[in-house]
Parts: structure tokens; C-alpha cells; sequence
């Protein structure tokens, strides 16, 4: 009885130790969004707003730009999403299920893509979105994000753990493979698709890197991008307004988290088939 | 094999042919076969109707034809009322009938069946058994290739049986023929519970086997060199004897069926299994010497090959007292 009381005590204060670790940082930019410049700077750091202030949220929807990039962002996310979901299944299919020449060989080719790391290739990607004269285009985003190797992959893999009869059935039934992708696979991957929506668009929500190098006028922006432009100094970041930008921009990270959780943890779940 | 025949695998070689037509080439959707199996493979994610619907709507069947066809086998298989029901919140039985009114809604040419009802429960097993049979068999008349391990399920419902080893066929006969004229000794332990005894035997001349010094006197003459063959008899076809004629045996245990008790005793050389009423186990303990003769149909096998050499009827042989 007593060893058991122990043994939860030691559970709790790990839990809480590690949850205090994670949190902090949340924790802190939720403080700081509050306070004023000055304030936040302060060392040792003090914990509560004095005076308490709005002025870090004001001067975020002061900027005009700030709906565009908003927009900017939804579009990019949007698109990414759905070609990922349509693309990407119908890759990882055709992969899993069909049979052609050179298959494997295609896939492990693509497998060596996630091996590099993105550095490697962006300078000659950067070329050649300048050739295409693609730079500073806001479609071009979409366009580099269209169908990820590990949607591929995930979708691959999520297909071959359905059982084979399925797809076996609906070519005996008379099912071409697109039919049967349409009508069985797709309706069968729903999970999957929620998994990969979520993914996809939490990605593009949170990309900084690739818009800082392919964007260069402001109303193309994404969001990100935005303000750390909008709040960079010649000498310093104002960091109290950035951080009031990005926690307003958490909202449908976390909007996005709590509904699809259930998706999120443990990858895939299948519920649809049983033994 | 259903696989290749239903066109989901190719043959490395062969021809395949159904009414006369080599189908190797012809693609699976145009072969007109239907296969329900082992898993069913009912899409989860349609409704009862959906699921039977489907073969007709890939072949652009116009929609109250469609209605009128999926109602029909609905009612011939017994489940109108599932049609609006998710396929995923049907218990296995009820998956089985689904799979089934899918293949048969679109009258294919041939059947095919992989192991239908071995995701069943044993009780629920015997009862289909029957009733796929007179179904398929009677009502329909459709040719149906049914692919089963369970010996019983292939006495009770074929026609022929086909006995397939590691991929070869070993012999095509109807059930009474697999019974009692068992090609070789893997198809005559295939059939029949327990399966038959083999036991190590020796031709002498044309009349006469010795059983471990046991001596049958056969009155028709072998056509069988002397020499050592396997001599199969079925645990029914076995009895315990009282007078001591016979062979004598050790009983290492027994399996009490109520009705009656299989015996597991040991010659000596080899196990054997010996079916006996219930009332012989007021006599037997484990452990115990008996003797036991046998009064029915004999199997003579070769000892090379396998092969069944000779069946002896229980009028062609004595045993000398």
C-alpha cells in the first residue's frame, strides 16, 4: 500500500517536472504578449504584466498587411493540404497495391530524397524557381509543397496494412485501380486523411524558412515571414508584438490539435476493418 | 490456386479453361467468377447494399435493375434487413451472407470460395455448412470451387474432391471413392477422424501378412511382391478382443466422447488409435496389455511410394485363431 503511494508520488513529480519544462516557454510568451517592452527585457525577469498592456495586440491588427498575410498563409496551407491528400494517396496506391516495372526502384529513389538534408538543395532550387521566374511568386510555395515524400510514404504504408482482399475483391467486382481507388481506397483512408490535412497544414502555418528565401515584397508574405518583418529593428527585435503575433497565430494549431488529436497520437488508427 | 483461376495471379505455366475457353489472358473483371473469401472483404465502409450494389454498378447496370437484382438476393440469402446497416457492424456470420450475395448478385459462371467458414464459430460452421450446400448445390446450381482444410466440410458438401500437397493434386474422386479408395497414404490419413492407423507390416507370400508375427491370411492372392509395405486400418475398423486373438497392445491413454472412446495404445512399434464403445472403458486402465484385431476394410501401402497397392474387403481375409 505504502510502496504504491510512493511509486505514484515519484510519477507525479516527474509528470509535473516535465510538464513545467514543456510549458515554460508557452507560459512565459503568454506573460510577456501583456507587458511592455521594457518590462519584458528586464533582468531577472518578473512574471507579472505591470502595467498590464493590449498595445502588443493593437499594433499587430494596426498593420495592414496583416489580413493579406493571414490570407496569404490559408491559401498556402489550403492548397498544400489538398494536393497532398489527393496526390500523395494516390502515390502511395499505387506504390502499395499496383504492380509495374521499376516500382520499387522509384520508391526508394524517392525514399533517399528525406536522407538530404534541405540545405543541399536550396540553391539549385532557388535557380530554378528564378528561371521559372517564380520568385516572389506567392504560388510558388504551393508548388514546392504539392505532394511530400512522407505523405507518399505514410500513404504507402498505410495501404499496404489494409488487407489486400479488399482491393482483390473490387477488381473481381469489375473495378478499374482508379475506380477502386476512388471507391474503396480513398473512403478506407480516413484517418489517414485527416492525418495528413493536419500535417500539411500545420506545416505551412509554421514555415519561415522557405518563404524568408522565395518571398521578397511584403504583401506576398506569410504570415511568419510577416512579422518578423514588420517588427525588425536596424539593432533589435521588438519581440513583445512577435510574440503576441504568434500566439494569436497558435490558435489553429491548436484548434487543429484538440479536434484531430485522436489522429495525431499513435499516427494512424483503423477502426474500419475487424477480424 | 483460386487466385490463379480467378485471375489475381498469373500462371508460370498451363492453360486455364472454363466452358471450353482458355481464360489465361482475359482480364478477371471480364471472367465472370466470383470469389467470396476467407476475410469476406466486405467494404467497411458501405452499407449492406452498397456492398452488393457494387459489382453491378462497376458494370453500369442501370439503377432499378440494380435495386430489383440486390432486393432479390437480399431475400434469397436472408438479409433484407441488413441492407441499410454499415458492413462494419455485421458480426462474422452475417459478413459471410453479405460477401455472398455480392459474388452471386452478378450470376457468375463459377464460384469460388476460399475457406468460407473458418472464421466462424464451430456451431455456427455446422449449421452453414448445410446450408451453403443447398443453396449453391441445389437452389442454384451454380459450379462452385470450394477450398477448404476441413476434411468434413469437404466429405458433407462436394461432389468431387479435389486433394491438393504442397501445391499438386494427389486425386480428383468423389467423396466415397477418397474414402474408400484413398489414392496414397496422405489422402487416406487426410479423411476421416481419427485418421487411419499406419502400422509396419510385411508381405510373406500371396496369401499371407505378418503384422509384427501377427498373421492375416488373405484368400484372394496379392498381386504384391513380398516384401515390407504399410498397412493402414481406420481406428472404427479396429476392436478389442476378448478371446486373445489379435495383436497385443499397451493402452498409453484414452479420449472419452461420451458415445464412445478413442484408445491410444502402442503396438510396440508404432502408436495406434482403436475406436471403442464406451462401455469397454469399464475393463481399461492406462498402462494395461490388450489384444486387438481388425474387422473391417484393409489398406495396403507401399512403403517407397506411398502409393495405395491394395484394398482387402473384411470377407477376403481370416486370422487364424
Amino acid at each position: 500500500m505504502k510502496k504504491r503511494f510512493y511509486y505514484e508520488l515519484i510519477t507525479i513529480l516527474i509528470g509535473a517536472f516535465f510538464f513545467i519544462v514543456y510549458t515554460m516557454p508557452f507560459i512565459r510568451s503568454l506573460v510577456v504578449s501583456f507587458m511592455t517592452w521594457e518590462q519584458a527585457s528586464q533582468i531577472p525577469p518578473t512574471w507579472i504584466p505591470n502595467p498590464f498592456i493590449l498595445e502588443n495586440y493593437m499594433r499587430l491588427f494596426r498593420i495592414e498587411l496583416f489580413p493579406k498575410w493571414v490570407i496569404n498563409t490559408l491559401v498556402y496551407g489550403s492548397i498544400v493540404s489538398i494536393s497532398n491528400v489527393l496526390l500523395g494517396l494516390m502515390a502511395g496506391y499505387s506504390f502499395a497495391l499496383l504492380r509495374y516495372l521499376g516500382r520499387d526502384l522509384i520508391f526508394n529513389a524517392l525514399l533517399a530524397l528525406i536522407m538530404l538534408p534541405m540545405f543541399v538543395t536550396m540553391v539549385p532550387l532557388y535557380v530554378i524557381l528564378a528561371q521559372l521566374r517564380l520568385i516572389d511568386n506567392i504560388f510558388a510555395l504551393p508548388l514546392l509543397g504539392l505532394v511530400g515524400v512522407n505523405t507518399v510514404f505514410m500513404a504507402k504504408q498505410y495501404f499496404l496494412s489494409l488487407p489486400r482482399e479488399f482491393f482483390e475483391a473490387a477488381k473481381l467486382d469489375g473495378a478499374s485501380y482508379i475506380r477502386a481507388f476512388f471507391e474503396i481506397a480513398l473512403p478506407m483512408a480516413k484517418p489517414l486523411i485527416i492525418t495528413i490535412t493536419v500535417y500539411q497544414f500545420l506545416g505551412a502555418w509554421n514555415a519561415f524558412f522557405l518563404p524568408i528565401i522565395v518571398l521578397k515584397s511584403p504583401e506576398n508574405f506569410v504570415y511568419t515571414q510577416g512579422l518578423n518583418y514588420a517588427f525588425s529593428r536596424a539593432w533589435y527585435v521588438e519581440y513583445t508584438p512577435i510574440i503576441a503575433g504568434t500566439l494569436i497565430g497558435s490558435i489553429p494549431t491548436l484548434l487543429f490539435f484538440i479536434i484531430f488529436r485522436r489522429f495525431l497520437i499513435g499516427s494512424i488508427v483503423i477502426r474500419t476493418y475487424r477480424r | 490456386m483460386l487466385r490463379l483461376i480467378a485471375g489475381l495471379e498469373d500462371p508460370d505455366e498451363g492453360d486455364i479453361v472454363l466452358e471450353g475457353i482458355r481464360i489465361n489472358d482475359i482480364d478477371p473483371k471480364d471472367r465472370n467468377i466470383a470469389m467470396v473469401f476467407q476475410s469476406y472483404a466486405v467494404y467497411p465502409h458501405m452499407t449492406v447494399y452498397g456492398n452488393i450494389e457494387f459489382p453491378l454498378r462497376m458494370r453500369k447496370i442501370p439503377e432499378n435493375e440494380r435495386k430489383r437484382k440486390v432486393r432479390e438476393v437480399a431475400e434469397l440469402l436472408g438479409i433484407t434487413h441488413l441492407l441499410e446497416k454499415k458492413a462494419w457492424q455485421l458480426s462474422g456470420g452475417e459478413q459471410q451472407r453479405v460477401a455472398l450475395a455480392r459474388a452471386l448478385v452478378r450470376d457468375p459462371k463459377l464460384f469460388l470460395l476460399d475457406e468460407p467458414l473458418s472464421n466462424l464459430d464451430a456451431k455456427l460452421r455446422t449449421r452453414l455448412r448445410f446450408e451453403l450446400r443447398r443453396l449453391l448445390h441445389d437452389e442454384l446450381k451454380i459450379t462452385t470451387l470450394y477450398v477448404t482444410h476441413d476434411q468434413v466440410e469437404a466429405m458433407t458438401m462436394a461432389d468431387r474432391i479435389a486433394i491438393m500437397n504442397q501445391g499438386s493434386l494427389v486425386q480428383v474422386d468423389t467423396p466415397f471413392e477418397i474414402f474408400n479408395r484413398p489414392r496414397n497414404i496422405f489422402v487416406a490419413t487426410f479423411v476421416g477422424t481419427p485418421s487411419m492407423n499406419l502400422l509396419k507390416a510385411e508381405v510373406i507370400n500371396q496369401h499371407t501378412i505378418s503384422l509384427n508375427g501377427f498373421i492375416i491370411n488373405v484368400k484372394k492372392k496379392l498381386e504384391i511382391r513380398p516384401g515390407r509395405i504399410i498397412l493402414g486400418i481406420r481406428p472404427q475398423h479396429l476392436t478389442v478382443t476378448s478371446d486373445g486373438t489379435g495383436f497385443r497392445c499397451r493402452v498409453t491413454g484414452f479420449e472419452n466422447l461420451g458415445e464412445e472412446v478413442i484408445l491410444r495404445l502402442d503396438t510396440s512399434r508404432e502408436e495406434i488409435q482403436v475406436v471403442a464403445p464406451w462401455r469397454v472403458l469399464r475393463k481399461i486402465i492406462p498402462g494395461q496389455e490388450l489384444t486387438v484385431r481388425p474387422i473391417d476394410k484393409l489398406y495396403m501401402f507401399s512403403e517407397d511410394s506411398s502409393e495405395l497397392l491394395a484394398v482387402i474387403e473384411p470377407n477376403e481375409y481370416t486370422i487364424p485363431l
